[in-house]
């Protein structure tokens, strides 16, 4: 606050009198502070909504996943379900497959 | 000039304007204070009970599935819906909708809702997530969900014994799902987050405890081979109206169980139509006296003794014996034969007359390293160890009747293990119902001459005109024993009913597996060669085709060379 006091006492640019500002070290470090602290501020607000941003789409790929996972539970069942021995045995009946008598199977010796 | 009296007004002017400023400033100073210091924890409490919610993250119960990873238990997610009476609103317009979704009288659920005194009452559980949805739109106040898991068994009652059930609450009640529910089990993780007003997850700010899956089992159990045994089973109990049964089929290279299935069933995904005393899984928790599938550990305790061989002479003339004061009788007499011949025929006084020439001890020190009076280290809850007195107080009757296969009692379980040592050369091997990797090393119990020696007599057996031919295959070869014993009852054995068994293994050049068939008080004929054998060669046949074993029956692979 004293630096700014001193600035806002001394300096040309507080009486009016702009001609005469001249770049002093001092008010060029200040100048760039005050450049990188709203650099930083606006960083920050940047960076917050980042992150909202990819939580947000952590969160729906993570329903994501676990909507794909439930259904592939149901569908390990479905497929389990559809192929039980007995169900594939009944088919497999009713479309007439039977197995081959032994005395038409050649055995085939490697 | 100013007057007097006008600057005495202005000076009041400035201190009444000066302390309105002050008495402002000091208030705001005041509130922030009170805000920021004073009040600060109740304000940052009432600040977190709006927005910071804790989660929790749901952990699946293991799966459980066969050898080649076919599921066999499934839990999906599913919810269950529920009131608050007190919140319910009866004249809601949508419960008639609310009513057809879940299938129920719209009277019945505003019957519920009359309920005032209660907070929390069911309407439906394990409603599918789809409806579940649908109802949730409805948005009727005092209707919650609750998320649950269902579990599903895609083969019903083909493995229900072996697997068992879960209750409502995801807990094991029976079998597998019992003997290895903290295994199966996961625990629920919990995270603690931020909400927003429309209840979309904001931040995550800690992640209190991570949600542990239960974690799968692989059972030993082939599927298909486990259906093919139920389905013989059935069948066969169905035909001669047979009050229970079991089939057992043991891999003799691994002692995995393959298939074990019993009868009468029950489908685990409809249990309440269910009677408690078929939960039992038979093959493990059931023991009964055996009968003659036993002469083969009397005869092969005779072969081990070295005073026997497959040829030695027996005399069982004529077709009794008195033992003390009591009889012993053979069915059909069958005169003088060799070792083999006592085998093949089932001859009870031909095996007593055996066992009585050897040393008191020698059979039961057999049958004790053979497993019987012991668990098999099955695991399964419930498993009975079955009875053997190894004191050996008794007198030669007992040891008699030990020779044939009562005065002692076994699960099927155990009968099909302690036959691995005919098929592994003298090695008992232990079983599991879990998958086995590795090749397992088994304890040798017998010589292996004397196995050897027994898996052909055993063989004879299944000759024609043996008493297992029935159990005989086209393509395979294979050896086994028959059994009828009479049901033991209180003070002796009933007349009326009968336990026939079988258990085999084949193909008897290089066996593969071993089947035991137990079917108990078969009405129509009792005889094990008539009941049990012709079950064995139809699941032996078809379970050896199923593991693609080749063919070993010399007589079929000459004819097809002539083709």
């Amino acid at each position: 606050m004293n630096a700014a006091a001193r600035v806002m006492e001394q300096g040309s640019w507080f009486r009016g009198d702009v001609k005469k500002v001249s770049l002093t070290r001092e008010l060029f470090a200040m100048l760039s502070l005050m450049v990188l602290v709203l650099a930083s501020a606006l960083a920050v607000v940047y960076v917050k909504n980042l992150e909202r941003q990819l939580f947000s789409d952590l969160q729906s790929v993570q329903q994501q996943t676990n909507r794909i996972q439930v259904e592939w539970r149901q569908l390990l069942l479905a497929q389990s379900t559809w192929s039980t021995t007995a169900r594939v045995q009944k088919i497999a009946g009713a479309m007439g497959m039977v197995l081959p008598p032994s005395n038409n199977v050649v055995l085939v010796k490697s | 000039m100013i007057d007097r009296s006008e600057k005495y007004l202005y000076t009041w002017r400035f201190i009444f304007l000066s302390s309105i400023l002050f008495l402002v400033g000091a208030g705001l100073v005041w509130r922030m204070l009170d805000l920021t210091v004073i009040d600060r924890a109740f304000l940052k409490q009432q600040g977190d009970a709006r927005t910071i919610r804790t989660m929790v993250l749901p952990a699946y119960r293991g799966m459980i599935t066969d050898r080649n990873g076919e599921p066999l238990a499934v839990s999906t997610p599913v919810d269950s819906i529920w009131i608050n009476p007190q919140d319910f609103d009866v004249q809601d317009q949508d419960i008639p909708q609310l009513a057809k979704l879940l299938n129920l009288p719209v009277n019945s659920i505003k019957a519920l809702a009359k309920e005032q005194k209660k907070g929390f009452i069911y309407l439906k559980r394990g409603v599918e997530p789809a409806l579940a949805n649908q109802i949730k739109e409805l948005d009727i106040s005092g209707v919650y969900l609750q998320h649950e898991f269902h579990r599903y068994y895609p083969e019903g009652e083909v493995a229900s014994h072996l697997i068992g059930f879960t209750n409502i609450d995801d807990k094991g009640q029976e079998g597998i799902e019992l003997a290895y529910n903290d295994w199966l089990q996961g625990s629920p993780g919990k995270k603690r987050v931020i909400q927003d007003r429309m209840g979309h997850i904001v931040e995550e700010v800690a992640k209190l405890q991570d949600p542990r899956p239960g974690q799968n089992i692989v059972l030993s159990i082939d599927r298909r081979i486990q259906y093919i045994a139920h389905r013989e089973l059935k069948k066969a109990i169905e035909q001669h109206h047979a009050a229970s049964g079991s089939i057992v089929v043991l891999d003799t290279v691994t002692g995995e169980v393959l298939g074990m299935v019993n009868y009468p069933t029950y489908d685990p995904n409809v249990r309440h139509q269910a009677r408690t005393e078929n939960y039992r899984n038979r093959a493990v928790t059931d023991v009964f006296e055996p009968g003659s599938v036993m002469k083969a550990f009397s005869i092969a305790t005779a072969l081990e003794s070295g005073k026997y061989s497959p040829n030695t002479v027996v005399d069982t003339r004529p077709g009794s014996m008195m033992v003390g004061d009591n009889e012993v009788r053979d069915v059909h007499p069958v005169g003088v034969v060799d070792l083999t011949g006592v085998l093949k025929h089932s001859s009870n006084v031909g095996t007593a007359k055996v066992i009585l020439s050897l040393p008191k001890t020698d059979l039961v020190n057999f049958l004790h390293r053979l497993g019987f009076g012991n668990l098999t280290g099955s695991d399964f809850p419930g498993e009975s160890p079955g009875v053997l007195q190894t004191n050996v107080t008794w007198g030669p009757f007992v040891q008699a009747t030990l020779a044939f296969g009562y005065s002692i009692s076994a699960t099927p379980l155990q009968l099909a293990r302690a036959y691995t040592v005919f098929a592994t050369g003298g090695k008992l091997l232990p079983v599991s119902l879990l998958k086995v990797n590795a090749p397992v090393q088994g304890v040798p119990v017998l010589k292996p001459k004397a196995a050897k020696q027994m898996l052909t007599m055993l063989e004879a057996v299944m000759e024609s005109g043996g008493s297992g031919a029935a159990g005989q295959m086209e393509g395979y070869r294979a050896a086994g024993k028959t059994g009828t014993a009479r049901v033991a009852t209180r003070g002796g054995y009933d007349p009326h009913r009968h336990i026939a068994s079988f258990i085999g293994l084949a193909p008897v050049t290089r066996p593969r597996l071993i089947v035991a068939i137990v079917i108990v008080d078969p009405k129509k004929s009792y005889y094990s060669a008539q009941v049990a054998a012709p079950i064995f060669s139809q699941v032996m046949n078809d379970s050896l085709r199923i593991l693609e074993v080749p063919p070993d029956n010399v007589a079929l692979v000459e004819k097809q060379k002539e083709v």
